[in-house]
């Protein structure tokens, strides 16, 4: 789960397993190092190599470690920033999921309950009539409008939905229309986190997408 | 979700979308509307069959669904018109970009993931600049 303090836990434990491997990088080179020019000195020399070898380390393995902890520093912030724009795209997209549900859901109880009234009404007028059955039509559309959302809601879950022209074209047009819902600071001015509906919450545990970027 | 299900899922949505002319709850509205036309029409048959002028009773009842999809797309058709584009000619240009590019579709996912986050953080820029412009004008409030 994304969250600030495992991010950093994570960043952390990243780093120093670099710093553990560059040292080892460094041990392994330098005796190679001081193995080869040895192996062309004298044998009288030989008794330099336990000098040669722990300054050897030293010196590798030390600047080995110098030269990680900066590039670390600059990969934990890109980790930091990564995650926190994934969480805040996948924040937008249960957002859109939310009112799309909140929307269709509407339009749908509208829709059955309209038709429902339409369809007594033709066959109280005409029962004989096949015109009642022109009911069907709308209760299609609806089931046509509920595959949609769940396509959408599939799509989101596994963290791929705004990834092609005509998604990323209707996620920015709703972040337009609605911005004024937007407000993804807290009130000490850092990002906030993202909290998942109840029933998203129970989607999550299937989906490791929302799982893993979320909290 | 694995590359083949995410092309199905991407190629079925569309297919959804070209179905309920890419505004779905509109359309289904439309569709209701066209079936209250039609039970309109049944229900005043009596009264319309004596219009001489045109006769309305005697067009296919299944019209009705598409002229009511017609009338409640029409709003919308004027409001395109009318308002200026909710997409801008950047974001529209920067699409064009992506797609017309020689980019694969991973890198093609992840371009769009960027845009997206750029307009998310633009959102939020902007809304921090409505927050400052309030407490400047509070201020100046207060001062006065």
């Amino acid at each position: 789960m994304y969250n600030d303090e495992n991010l950093e836990l994570f960043c952390e434990l990243k780093t120093r397993i670099l710093i553990v491997r560059n040292v080892m990088i460094g041990i392994a080179c330098s005796y190679i190092l001081v193995a080869t020019i040895l192996a062309f000195l004298p044998k009288a020399y030989h008794i330099y190599r336990f000098i040669a070898v722990p300054i050897g380390i030293v010196l590798v393995g030390g600047l080995a470690a110098i030269k990680t902890l900066p590039l670390d520093n600059r990969n934990l912030k890109a980790i930091k920033k990564k995650a926190q724009g994934e969480a805040a795209h996948l924040a937008v997209s249960i957002m859109y999921l939310d009112y799309i549900h909140r929307k269709y859901m509407r339009v749908v109880i509208y829709v059955i309950l309209s038709t429902v009234v339409i369809g007594l009404g033709l066959f109280w007028i005409n029962p004989n009539s096949s015109v009642y059955f022109l009911s069907v039509v709308p209760v299609c559309y609806c089931l046509i409008l509920l595959a949609r959302k769940s396509f959408i809601s599939q799509r989101i879950m596994n963290g791929v939905f705004g990834t092609n022209a005509r998604e990323a074209k209707e996620l920015i047009q709703f972040i337009r229309m609605h911005c004024d819902i937007f407000d993804f600071k807290d009130g000490d001015g850092n990002p906030r986190r993202v909290f998942l509906p109840e029933n998203l919450l129970e989607a999550s545990e299937k989906f490791p997408r929302i799982r893993e970027v979320a909290t | 979700m694995t590359n083949f299900e995410e092309r199905i899922s991407r190629l079925i949505l569309r297919l959804i979308d070209v179905l309920l002319l890419r505004n779905p709850e509109r359309t289904v509205m439309g569709v209701l509307l066209g079936i209250v036309f039609a039970f309109l029409t049944t229900l005043f048959h009596p009264v319309l069959i004596k219009v001489e002028l045109f006769d309305i009773t005697s067009a296919p009842k299944w019209g009705w669904i598409p002229l009511g999809i017609l009338v409640v797309h029409l709003p919308m058709v004027v409001w395109n018109i009318v308002h200026k584009p909710t997409m801008n000619d950047e974001v529209d240009e920067i699409i064009r970009l992506i797609e017309k590019g020689n980019f694969t579709d991973s890198e093609k996912r992840q371009m769009y993931r960027n845009l997206i986050q750029q307009c998310i953080s633009s959102v939020d820029l902007k809304r921090n600049f409505t927050e400052t412009m309030q407490s400047v004008q509070q201020s100046l409030r207060d001062t006065e």
